[in-house]
């Protein structure tokens, strides 16, 4: 425990965060995912910090005072988690909360295995008896996962799709993205699917929804169009040829035809 | 005899009325084909999920149906000669649709290629050129206000059919989206039902006797005859294609580009986008505006140099974009380059209407839009080639922008040429160009073989009543 002596006035708490590993003997591989996150709280100020890890790891926090040096204020801070007072504890997140008449400040800390930035709120839409891809992706700046699962939701479980199993699937795992295919689909295999990246702190999953429609719901729009199109047409080609036997009965021009003179005009209704 | 008193049997151009209805199918015509092409780009994504392949597999189908809308346009005015635009409109309509229909059901990026890229390709093509050609046939006063809003529609169809596209696409997935869009396209069957022919008074004098008329039925030979395209061999015509073929290969790239350089300069995925959208709202504008201005008595004698002028401007803005390296200089370029990009694409058709005369522009659209074809197709490629080698944009617009001056320059030394010419030998010819002999092959025979008619004269008439 952190006991600082520290005069009346807090203004700036300064939080520095440094991540190792946890087994003492893998220091030497330390550091390609250690992050140094220094963050500075004002007062009043709470904050949330979400950090993404592989592994399990020793966290540890530290509160300096960065005000003027000679003003050091008189008060005792302590760390808790969680309304509880932590003491020499083997707890791996801290918070920490200065105690003071009228200031409170906190930290709240979330540590997870690293997250899928990009989720499609959309359905993914196709039709029965087609197929369909389901695709993942972690991004490229995040850590790698070591493998990928597919989940499908059963009720409020979530089973996991083996294609070994079940011929109709298919997954192709590349390193950072991951892509299911479902053949034959039908429509009981609507619903919501899973993908997990798998880590060795835990698997994060994202949730990917499937929608299967029958070849009618785009029908319907087509046809509509069609028949309009068709009952246009019709109109348009009747009128043209009514039209143009009102013209050759009565011996008139329309004004973008022809325009003959009077002599000829016997001549032409003998012909037609 | 009939012949010797019938006046030309043709009305001058209405300049309104029913035309102002083809300019309106007209703007359907370039919505359903360019602006439906320019959303094809939206279903890549699409394909390349569900069919694996990588983004240059599938940006071929978009250069395909491009470069094929544009190489088989010849296609489309020959069949519009020989029947009617009508006939043409409603073939390409029936054409793209089952191109599009086909597509939806496909299930290999192969076939794919076939039924988007050349199917629907092929009856993009013979839509387009007749329904140009026909504005151009009922507009004389106003023809380039006419051809400023019909061809609008390529920018204001995509403004609207982008967003539902990619509606369609989320509620139906690609498929439905195909299948609802080729119901869309079937709507150029309607615009081709109401392109209503019209026979035009022939503009010069005309020998006695024979009947003149652009109508031909010779469905005898289905091969042009020389005559037909006998205005390729007009010294400004030549000047004009090869004015082209620079011309294509110029202004395709910046469109290609923009983003890309943009987002190199630093500028966010967002603005990259806006930049693209103040050139598609710009490019609606030139439209429009240029065409209304060179409508204007006073712009009329000088259209071939407001189009010289609009080209070159592009070329210029082209040239100076290495420079201009945040999105503050972007917009500038963005507003007067598709400002000029408009403006020179409502141009085109008239341009070509002055240089050839209101006949043959049917048969000069579809040559002028093939030389289009290849260019389109190759320089995207060769620009993407030179960001390569080179590691940054400063050679594509470099390209870009000479290309553009050098078909300016083309046509102005041509017009230069030929004004020099006039003056040497005033007098004897017209000062714009030489008048095209108007007699077209004698029908006489392919009449009688088709209607089978004793006298070819009169049955000429009954056919030209029965056409109408």
């Amino acid at each position: 425990m952190h006991m600082f002596y520290i005069g009346d006035h807090c203004s700036t708490w300064t939080f520095k965060y440094d991540f190792t590993f946890l087994n003492e003997q893998l220091s030497d591989f330390a550091l390609s995912v250690s992050k140094t996150l220094s963050t500075t709280l004002h007062t009043g100020e709470s904050q949330n910090e979400t950090i993404e890890v592989l592994n399990p790891i020793k966290l540890e926090l530290e509160c300096t005072w960065t005000g003027d040096q000679d003003k050091l204020p008189n008060i005792t801070v302590y760390w808790m988690k969680d309304e509880n007072e932590i003491e020499n504890s083997l707890f791996h997140v801290l918070m920490c909360i200065r105690k003071c008449i009228f200031i409170s400040q906190f930290l709240s800390l979330v540590v997870v295995s690293p997250q899928i930035g990009d989720v499609r709120e959309k359905p993914i839409v196709s039709y029965v008896g087609d197929y369909v891809v389901m695709t993942c992706k972690m991004e490229e700046s995040k850590p790698k996962p070591s493998s990928w699962n597919w989940y499908k939701k059963n009720g409020t479980d979530e089973e996991q799709i083996f294609p070994a199993e079940e011929p109709r699937y298919k997954i192709k795992n590349e390193d950072e993205k991951t892509k299911l295919v479902v053949h034959n689909l039908t429509e009981a295999d609507s619903g919501l699917y899973y993908c997990g990246a798998v880590y060795a702190i835990a698997t994060t999953k994202s949730p990917v929804k499937l929608k299967v429609i029958t070849y009618w719901e785009p029908l319907k729009p087509f046809l509509a169009i069609l028949a309009e199109v068709i009952v246009l047409v019709a109109i348009i080609l009747l009128c043209e040829k009514s039209q143009s036997k009102k013209d050759g009965a009565t011996g008139n021009q329309r004004t973008y035809r022809y325009s003959y003179q009077e002599g000829n005009s016997s001549v032409r209704q003998r012909k037609v | 005899m009939v012949y010797g008193k019938r006046q030309s049997g043709g009305v001058s151009p209405p300049d309104g009325g029913w035309g102002w209805v083809i300019v309106g199918c007209c703007f359907m015509v370039t919505v359903c084909t360019r602006a439906v092409t320019r959303c094809i780009s939206i279903f890549f994504v699409e394909f390349q999920a569900h069919f694996g392949a990588d983004y240059s597999a599938t940006a071929w189908i978009h250069s395909l149906v491009d470069c094929t809308t544009m190489i088989c346009a010849p296609v489309g005015s020959l069949v519009s000669n020989r029947w009617s635009c009508r006939v043409a409109v409603m073939l390409g309509g029936l054409l793209s649709s089952c191109g599009l229909l086909l597509s939806s059901f496909i299930t290999s990026m192969k076939l794919l290629y076939f039924s988007l890229g050349v199917l629907t390709g092929l009856g993009f093509a013979l839509c387009y050129t007749p329904a140009i050609a026909m504005v151009g046939c009922y507009f004389r006063q106003r023809k380039a206000l006419a051809y400023g809003i019909a061809l609008s529609g390529s920018g204001i169809g995509t403004f609207v059919l982008a967003p539902l596209v990619q509606l369609l696409i989320e509620v139906y997935s690609w498929r439905g989206a195909l299948l609802v869009l080729s119901a869309f396209v079937s709507n150029l069957c309607v615009c081709g039902a109401l392109l209503r022919p019209i026979t035009l008074q022939e503009d010069e004098e005309e020998p006695t006797g024979e009947a003149r008329h652009r109508e031909r039925w010779c469905f005898t030979s289905c091969f042009p005859s020389s005559k037909e395209y006998s205005f390729l061999l007009l010294p400004d015509f030549l000047g004009l294609a090869v004015s082209f073929l620079f011309l294509a290969a110029g202004c395709s790239l910046p469109f290609v580009y923009l983003v890309p350089y943009a987002l190199s300069t630093g500028v966010t995925h967002q603005s990259a986008a806006f930049l693209m959208s103040i050139l598609g709202v710009l490019d609606i504008v030139g439209n429009i505006t240029f065409g209304w201005l060179t409508d204007h008595r006073c712009l009329k004698p000088y259209r071939l140099a407001c189009y010289i002028f609009s080209v070159g401007m592009e070329g210029l803005c082209c040239l100076f974009t290495p420079l201009l390296r945040s999105f503050p200089l972007l917009v500038p370029f963005a507003v007067l380059y598709g400002y000029f990009d408009g403006a020179y694409v409502a141009l085109i058709p008239v341009v070509t209407s002055d240089v050839v005369g209101a006949t043959y522009l049917s048969s000069a659209l579809g040559v002028v839009y093939f030389l289009h074809g290849i260019p389109y197709l190759i320089s995207p490629p060769i620009g993407g080639w030179l960001v390569d080698i080179t590691g940054s944009y400063t050679a594509t617009f470099y390209l870009s922008g000479a290309a553009l001056l050098a078909s300016a320059l083309i046509l102005c030394t041509n017009a230069g040429i030929r004004r020099c010419h006039h003056q040497l030998t005033s007098g004897a010819k017209d000062t714009k160009h030489t008048p095209l002999p108007l007699s077209l092959p004698n029908q006489s025979d392919c009449i009688e073989e088709t209607v089978g008619q004793a006298v070819g004269f009169a049955s000429e008439e009954t056919n030209w009543i029965y056409q109408h």
